[in-house]
């Protein structure tokens, strides 16, 4: 056994539970099992403005306030009597039919953050407006889920660098925008003679460098063998996110070891002519994600797999003078999967009388939304990696 | 002392050597070599790309249309990455390196996120002022810089309704240190400070019709206190001391901190009124900074790594916007840093992505190469950062002249063996005895020389070791 690929070989035969390289370390000690479930964060950078995703179709306030910019209610896709989806939004209007979304309404937090930095750092550490972390909550995740010998390819974003939110004090995630890429760069002959060459010796920061180094070496490998064990039939569209997402479902098939997927698609920051920009990104998340939920389905992960999607905050209830909105507060937040416990719209329509200068008021912290994530899908001790407790809701 | 000891105290003190300095490096005696050091620093020359406002007589952003508006953010982050180059060059470059160092050390302990160029200018430029002078000038100075009020809300701070994000930050990140005050010492602190404010020239200016006059009880003590007065009972405070002194222990020396050394400084630092050229000779003079285990026990920050590559190879971007894609790339971008905390540093610099970024960088440059590496994108697409066409383009080639010549000279008569063990003296701050000449492939001439010094830099500078400083 030479190599990590032979031993990556000959475990394959051995069996599924045994193929995680991480199983190499005999130190693990785990403190919950992986029970199979596959969580993919879908994030809108940018600030996406909700009320132009989901329309409150009926409502004289929203027409007012969006005098060019609204959505009138003859082109919506009519979810129910107040709110209908942008007509864009088709593909994904047709996950929602068939029970497999769930969207929530006016999430957010306490005193928030106009900032895009400051609010997308809220919502990847998950503190309160006025805390400051240096982990992330799916980084912390990491972190409790296996002290000291989980491997980064047990978060893979896509991407070729890591968002704070991905981050632990122990473990990272791993970035791959692409497998390939990545793997023939770790392949590099030099750097290999490198890791093989390791020197002996007690340096603290020299020892975390060159275990970072085999790490990423053996989960580069790793996760290009997966990425080319399943092909998937199925045709996504031609641009970078569809690519992303065709790339997770096919390590989902593949029964790879990561748990946790973390994929972008920015541009949501509409200050100006919102709605050509805005429709077009929208069109790109719906139609993609149909196929990516399609392709779930019918290779049977989609009842273990659940999908999230997010932005930073929501946008002004008031459009701008330039055909655009500026920053907001509170917004929607989808959810989607095929084991959701109450499918469709999961709260009320915002309320467009009562605003936070101007903005949505919250109804519900998205904190809730990870402890039921943290709790209900993945297993894990909720109030440990989120640092306090907070009332879980009933979607999963 | 030994060559990685008096490298030591240059990468800590500054950027790392360079070749002009090697010689002298190694003949001067330690006095000197400190001497050296302090008097390059005596001065602080400003860093200045535009004397004054690219916008002025533009009129407030209140009476311009939106895409007038839009159009000078655009051309304000274009100058903020000028400005961001042109601190990595004088990084690079200066003979002051003491201050540039300390300068980039307040710049992560007053951290402060603003847009426009002057703001950010006129903010750096006091930290280089202040940087090695008193600590209580500096608090002061800050504590009246446009940039810092604006950054935490003290122009809304007002006697009917104050805003305590200031005070907060004032006690908790620039001085004492979180738990060494109550939830009221920031109520009353807050009152102290209203009225600081700034106008829209970007100048400071105290409003008294907003201040309140009344009597606060700050830490203790009572008074009418004003904002000066309530740095001064901080500063009353020997936990600043202790506090400021842990940081720049963990920046200067050893991020792991020794309390009993540290308790002796900050000791000494309190008693000579916060003098922080004294603090920093005392730091450097001592024993125990020379210790073997602080000897390139830290790793680098990604401008540390950049500014160190570009000093040791004295290189040059062709396309200077090389030097924001780089730093983007591995995450510490110069006047943004993620928080009023400053940049996570130590092992937060590295993860999977970032470590083999580093590790492809010098033979990108080197033999002019592809990095294949995108910046994450920003919430535009990466156009605040950096344009998408030209990240791409660079991500392909990277173009910078890189002057061998010093390097030639010095190494070229020498043995193979020698100039070998003499290349990783200069280039690694940790001796490598595994980095054998076979294992290198050699510094051999059956290539040229050039071609051999180049080949044997690449691989020592591609490697785990080359990360710590």
């Amino acid at each position: 056994m030479n190599t990590r690929r032979e031993f990556l070989k000959i475990s394959s035969l051995a069996s599924a539970a045994f193929l995680t390289p991480a199983f190499l370390q005999s130190a693990c000690n785990r403190s919950y099992e992986s029970n199979g479930k596959k969580l993919v964060i879908i994030q809108l950078s940018g600030g996406n403005d909700g009320l132009n995703t989901v329309v409150p179709y009926q409502n004289d306030l929203y027409y007012n306030a969006r005098q060019s910019l609204g959505v009138s209610a003859s082109e919506v896709i009519k979810l129910n009597d107040e709110q209908g989806l942008n007509p864009v939004m088709q593909p994904f209007y047709e996950l929602y039919d068939e029970g497999m979304v769930s969207i929530l309404n006016a999430v957010g937090y306490p005193n928030p953050n106009r900032s895009h930095f400051r609010s997308m750092d809220i919502w990847h550490t998950a503190t309160d407006s006025d805390q400051y972390a240096e982990t992330g909550w799916l980084g912390r995740y990491l972190d409790h889920s296996c002290s000291g010998c989980a491997e980064p390819h047990l978060l893979v974003e896509i991407d070729d660098g890591l968002s704070l939110a991905v981050k632990g004090e122990e473990v990272k995630g791993l970035g791959v925008r692409d497998p390939k890429r990545l793997y023939e760069a770790t392949q590099d002959k030099y750097l290999q003679a490198l890791e093989s060459n390791k020197p002996k010796g007690k340096h603290d920061a020299l020892s975390y460098l060159y275990k970072t180094m085999t790490e990423t070496m053996s989960s580069a490998e790793y996760i290009y063998e997966k990425s080319n064990a399943k092909k998937t039939s199925k045709t996504y569209p031609v641009n970078e996110f569809g690519r992303k997402l065709k790339l997770i479902s096919e390590l989902i098939q593949s029964d790879v070891a990561t748990e946790i997927f973390y994929v972008s698609l920015s541009g949501f920051d509409t200050h100006v002519r919102q709605r050509p920009q805005q429709d077009r990104l929208l069109k790109m998340y719906s139609e993609a994600l149909k196929v990516f939920v399609d392709d779930l389905k019918v290779s049977g992960r989609l009842d273990d797999t659940l999908i999230m999607t997010f932005s930073e905050f929501g946008r002004r209830v008031s459009q701008n003078a330039s055909g655009g909105t500026d920053h907001g507060k509170a917004n929607n937040l989808f959810l989607i999967g095929g084991k959701l416990q109450n499918p469709g719209i999961f709260n009320s329509a915002p309320d467009l009388s009562k605003l936070d200068a101007g903005d949505l008021h919250y109804q519900i912290d998205f904190r809730q939304v990870y402890a039921s994530v943290l709790k209900d899908w993945l297993g894990a001790d909720d109030q440990l990696i989120l640092g306090k407790s907070f009332t879980p809701l009933s979607i999963i | 002392m030994n060559i990685y000891q008096r490298k030591h105290l240059f990468s800590r003190a500054g950027f790392g050597v360079r070749m002009d300095q090697w010689d002298r490096l190694q003949s001067a005696s330690h006095e000197e070599i400190i001497q050296y050091l302090f008097s390059s620093s005596n001065k602080a020359e400003p860093l200045v790309i535009r004397e004054e406002s690219p916008f002025k007589g533009a009129g407030r952003p209140g009476m311009l249309s939106k895409e007038e508006r839009q159009q000078m953010m655009k051309e304000n982050r274009q100058l903020l990455r000028d400005l961001n180059i042109a601190w990595v060059n004088r990084m690079v470059s200066t003979e002051a390196q003491l201050r540039e160092k300390m300068t980039f050390f307040w710049h992560d302990h007053f951290a402060c996120r603003r847009n426009g160029l002057m703001i950010n200018q006129r903010q750096n430029n006091t930290l280089r002022k202040y940087a090695l002078g008193k600590f209580g000038d500096l608090v002061l100075a800050i504590a009246q810089d446009p940039g810092m009020l604006l950054f935490l809300n003290n122009q809304q701070n007002k006697k009917q309704a104050p805003n305590e994000n200031f005070a907060r930050e004032l006690l908790e990140l620039f001085t004492l240190g979180r738990g060494n005050y109550t939830e009221e010492d920031i109520k009353e602190a807050a009152r102290a400070f209203t009225g600081w404010s700034t106008n829209f020239k970007g100048e400071f200016v105290f409003r008294p019709r907003r201040h309140d006059n009344g009597k606060k009880r700050f830490m203790g003590k009572t008074g009418n206190f004003g904002g000066e007065d309530i740095i001064n009972i901080v500063l009353e405070n020997p936990q600043t001391a202790t506090y400021i002194t842990t940081k720049l222990y963990r920046f200067l020396v050893n991020p792991e901190v020794d309390q009993e050394v540290v308790a002796s400084w900050a000791k000494s630092f309190y008693e000579s009124q916060y003098d922080i050229a004294g603090l920093l000779k005392t730091i450097f003079t001592s024993n125990h900074f020379y210790e073997k285990q602080h000897v390139g026990a830290r790793i680098k920050s990604p401008v540390e790594y950049l500014v160190s590559l570009m000093r040791l190879l004295d290189m040059e971007f062709e396309n200077p916007e090389g030097i924001v894609f780089l730093e983007k790339a591995l995450g510490q971008v110069l006047f943004m840093p993620p928080g009023v905390d400053g940049w996570p540093d130590g092992k937060n610099w590295i993860d999977s992505n970032t470590l083999m970024t580093r590790l492809r960088i010098p033979m990108a440059i080197i033999m002019a190469s592809e990095l294949k590496v995108m910046p994450k994108a920003d919430f535009s697409g990466n156009e605040d950062l950096i344009k998408v066409k030209e990240a791409k383009k660079m991500g392909k080639r990277f173009q910078a002249t890189i002057n061998w010549n010093p390097m030639l000279d010095y190494l070229g008569s020498m043995e193979e063996e020698t100039a070998l063990s003499h290349l990783k003296e200069y280039l690694l701050q940790v001796d490598a005895p595994h980095l054998t000449s076979d294992f290198l492939d050699g510094y051999t001439r059956k290539r040229s020389s050039e071609e051999a010094l180049k080949w044997t830099s690449m691989r020592l500078l591609c490697t785990p070791e080359f990360q710590l400083c």
